[in-house]
């Protein structure tokens, strides 16, 4: 009798953590390890689809799993989720790259100016939460550069109070600028990846409209517009037109 | 007055003595013969002073192309003496055949008319060939002798495969040249490579003939010739504009071109010929792939030991000089247990006149597919060296490897013949093992949220608070003082009563002291004044200031006075209804005044 009960707390202790995020994630791993690469991705997905939940490590290792398996569409849909929630993942980029090469369409994208290319770099190196936290301490220091400012009563005390506000003033609404970029990067969900083999790009939201290009499966675009089950896109290369939202999976 | 005058006398003798020994005025000419039409040059030369009034001599005979006359002058050095001088020079030519005299030019210097020598000039009749040169539409004749293009080889005989440069250079005696190069010549039979031509800018000279020339590196390139026989290198096409002075110009074009015309002329430059001798036959090796020069060869693998299905580095690499570029991949037999892919050809090469240098490596990527161990090479290069006119043959040494595991243990077994290039998968970064930590999808960050942007209201808030209660406090300060100077009689009031109550009792202390703050304290809220910085003098001032009579004043400091001594002295009790009846009405006059 006791036996069984040891028996039965042990395998609910075990179905208690084999449920739990870290567990599934742990029993993923090895199921990649073992080169079991379908078994894998399979329980990266329960762990997404059962806990609603994530972390980017789950993403990365699932466009990996995917990646073992051929299946580029998959790889570069969950690298590009990664690459949101960590933008500065080199590991990611490098991934996602390779896929890219691997993918039917190789779009050369448009090449940013320089400073805008420092500019996505450095939202890059942080995380959205982390820009929204050093816009308080710039504006904290600019509160209290200004507060000495008022305050004090000697006047080295209040010229560098004043200067200091500024430039505090200045730092934080570039970090807003910043935090905003990469909110707009990473938590707005405007880019897809095309999920059906080939795609005919229409020049209007309509089965009639014109043809204008065909993009493949993996290929990334931007949505810019939505007219019912229509989407327009934009490829990275500056290209356009109207696809059917069905045929595109959001990042 | 007197001193001046002996001095101006001593500097007009030191100019005269000057004058004496050194001053030379000389005319010549550029040519004592000259055809009809032809330019020649006058010059008059005058040293040592700035000469005045110059009075040229009669040119009737002459056309003057250069009028006013070019004036130059400077400082020039004889027997180590630096002499200034200034030099009128004229450019002529003759109408007429005949001898001609130019008479002497007349100059003041210091007050003295000084005459140059007189010349004499012969014009002939203009020869034919003279006669074309001076026609304006045709220079060209001297233009050839005066600019050109020439193609210079390395060397005229080579073998095949052995580098040779050809140089083609402008040759020009002008100083001012634009030129073009029209066509980038072809080498048919040839393997080229064009090298960075030297001293585009720093214009080097060169004698020909006994003549100098400017030289210019149009190209330089260096060829490898694939066949022998003669072989002709092609001719370079340039367009040279040369400025040419106009004879008789358009007045408008003078003022914008200074009378010049740029002249377009088309030069190529002569064909040459290399002859190319084939290589010898002789004791060929059977491996031989037509390189040319002097080489080394490496081996090496990046690893020695490895698992089955890893990939393996095998790096082929020749270097030296020679024709490296045509190096082709050499063939190379591996053991059947390892794939091999297709190498990736790296090139470190420089090419410079003379010849290439560098390394051409070559980069094998194996993948045992089972475990044992493997030997690579020894592998063999035969190449052809020109200097000793003989074929050499140079082997790599012998590189062991040693794999583990067995077969079916990779996983790239199973993918020969996908598509899958090893390149990629050695570059595709493995999997994390640890999560950094599960957040919920979909998680709407923080930035941009109504928390957020609460927060960031704190910030101007509390700004706007510190301004507010600042402000607030200012007030009540400014406030207070208003109060305390209305209220200043009413207290000084209460206080009279309350003095009038110890006098009732007959504390006389008390009494007093009751009456001397109730004045103090009065002028203290009245005049925003603390009690202590009030003193005697200083009443008297600030009441003074107040407009107070001097009257009331003094009045005022009585009654001071009178508590003063009264605290100390003994004091008849009328004395205290007195004091206490003129402090009253004290207080009210100033009150009038200090409303």
């Amino acid at each position: 009798m006791k036996r069984y009960l040891i028996a039965l707390l042990f395998c609910f202790c075990l179905s208690v953590q084999a449920s739990t995020p870290d567990a599934l994630f742990h029993d993923a791993n090895a199921a990649y390890g073992r080169n079991d690469f379908k078994k894998a991705a399979q329980l990266y997905e329960q762990l997404l689809s059962d806990h609603k939940s994530a972390a980017v490590e789950v993403y990365y290792n699932l466009g990996n799993a995917y990646y073992k398996q051929n299946d580029y569409t998959n790889a570069a849909l969950n690298y590009e989720r990664a690459l949101k929630l960590n933008p500065a993942g080199n590991d990611i980029r490098n991934n996602r790259d390779i896929v890219n090469q691997r993918i039917e369409d190789q779009i050369i994208p448009v090449p940013e100016l320089f400073y805008m290319q420092w500019f996505n770099s450095l939202r890059d190196e942080l995380s959205v939460d982390a820009w929204a936290f050093i816009v308080f301490l710039m504006l904290s220091l600019c509160t209290i550069s200004w507060f000495l400012y008022v305050l004090s009563k000697k006047i080295k005390v209040r010229k560098a109070g004043f200067v200091n506000g500024i430039i505090f003033f200045i730092l934080a609404a570039f970090s807003f600028l910043l935090g905003y970029s990469s909110y707009n990067n990473t938590v707005e969900n405007n880019s897809a990846i095309v999920f059906v083999p080939t795609i005919q790009v229409k020049g209007s939201p309509a089965d009639s409209g014109s043809d204008l290009f065909i993009i493949h499966t993996g290929t990334r675009v931007e949505i810019t517009d939505q007219l019912n089950d229509w989407v327009k896109i934009r490829l990275l290369n500056g290209n356009e037109g109207w696809v059917r939202m069905k045929e595109l999976e959001i990042i | 007055m007197r001193n001046q005058f002996l001095l101006i006398i001593c500097f007009f003798c030191l100019v005269f003595s000057g004058l004496a020994e050194e001053v030379k005025f000389t005319a010549r000419i550029s040519k004592k013969k000259v055809a009809v039409d032809e330019q020649f040059e006058l010059v008059f030369t005058i040293n040592h002073i700035r000469p005045s009034g110059f009075i040229p001599p009669f040119l009737g005979d002459f056309n003057v192309y250069t009028d006013p006359p070019a004036q130059i002058s400077g400082d020039s050095e004889i027997n180590g003496k630096v002499s200034y001088f200034v030099a009128i020079s004229y450019v002529l030519s003759c109408k007429k055949v005949g001898k001609f005299r130019i008479a002497p030019a007349k100059i003041k210097a210091g007050g003295v008319q000084l005459n140059s020598n007189a010349l004499e000039i012969e014009v002939v009749k203009a020869s034919p060939v003279s006669k074309k040169s001076k026609d304006q539409s045709d220079n060209l004749q001297n233009i050839d002798d005066n600019v050109f293009v020439r193609a210079q080889l390395s060397r005229s005989s080579v073998s095949i495969g052995e580098q040779v440069t050809v140089t083609y250079k402008l040759y020009s005696k002008y100083s001012q040249l634009g030129y073009d190069v029209v066509n980038s010549p072809s080498f048919n039979g040839f393997y080229s490579e064009s090298l960075a031509p030297e001293n585009k800018i720093d214009n080097r000279t060169e004698i020909i003939n006994g003549e100098q020339y400017r030289v210019v590196e149009l190209k330089k390139t260096l060829l490898f010739p694939q066949k022998s026989g003669t072989l002709e290198i092609p001719q370079l096409e340039v367009v040279c504009s040369i400025p040419q002075k106009i004879a008789n110009p358009d007045p408008f074009e003078e003022m914008f071109n200074g009378g010049y015309k740029n002249v377009r002329v088309t030069l190529k430059s002569k064909p040459v010929n290399v002859v190319v001798k084939p290589v010898t036959t002789v004791g060929k090796p059977a491996d031989y792939n037509g390189a040319v020069g002097q080489f080394n060869l490496d081996a090496k693998t990046d690893l020695q030991k490895l698992k089955s299905g890893d990939p393996l580095k095998f790096t082929f690499s020749i270097s030296g000089r020679g024709n490296l570029r045509l190096i082709e991949t050499p063939k190379l037999i591996f053991p059947e247990e390892l794939e091999v892919y297709d190498p990736q050809v790296k090139d470190d090469i420089s090419a410079a006149e003379e010849g290439m240098k560098g390394t051409r490596s070559f980069e094998f990527v194996l993948i045992p597919r089972v475990g044992g161990n493997f030997s690579l090479g020894p592998f063999s290069f035969s190449y052809f060296d020109p200097l000793r006119n003989s074929y050499r043959t140079i082997t790599s040494q012998k590189i062991s490897v040693q794999v583990s595991g067995s077969v079916g243990d990779s996983p790239f077994v199973k993918s020969k013949g996908n598509t899958i290039n090893p390149k990629e998968i050695s570059e595709i970064k493995g999997i994390k093992p640890y999560a950094s930590g599960f957040e919920p999808i979909g998680n709407t960050p923080f930035f941009l949220s109504p928390l957020f942007y609460l927060i960031l209201l704190v910030f101007p808030a509390s700004i706007v608070l510190l301004l507010f209660l600042r402000k607030r406090k200012n007030n009540r300060l400014a406030n207070h003082t208003a109060y305390r100077a209305k209220e200043a009689g009413t207290a000084a009031q209460k206080r009279l009563k309350k003095a009038h109550i110890l006098m009732a009792a007959g504390n006389k202390d008390l009494f007093y002291e009751e009456i001397y703050r109730a004045l103090y304290g009065y002028l203290s809220d009245k005049l925003l004044l603390p009690a202590p910085s009030l003193s005697r003098s200083n009443i008297k001032l600030l009441l003074e200031k107040k407009n107070v009579p001097v009257e009331t004043t003094n009045r005022f400091l009585e009654v001071l006075d009178a508590c003063e001594f009264a605290r100390f002295a003994p004091v008849a009790s009328f004395e205290m209804e007195k004091t206490i009846i003129e402090a009253e009405a004290i207080l009210n006059a100033t009150e009038t005044w200090l409303k």
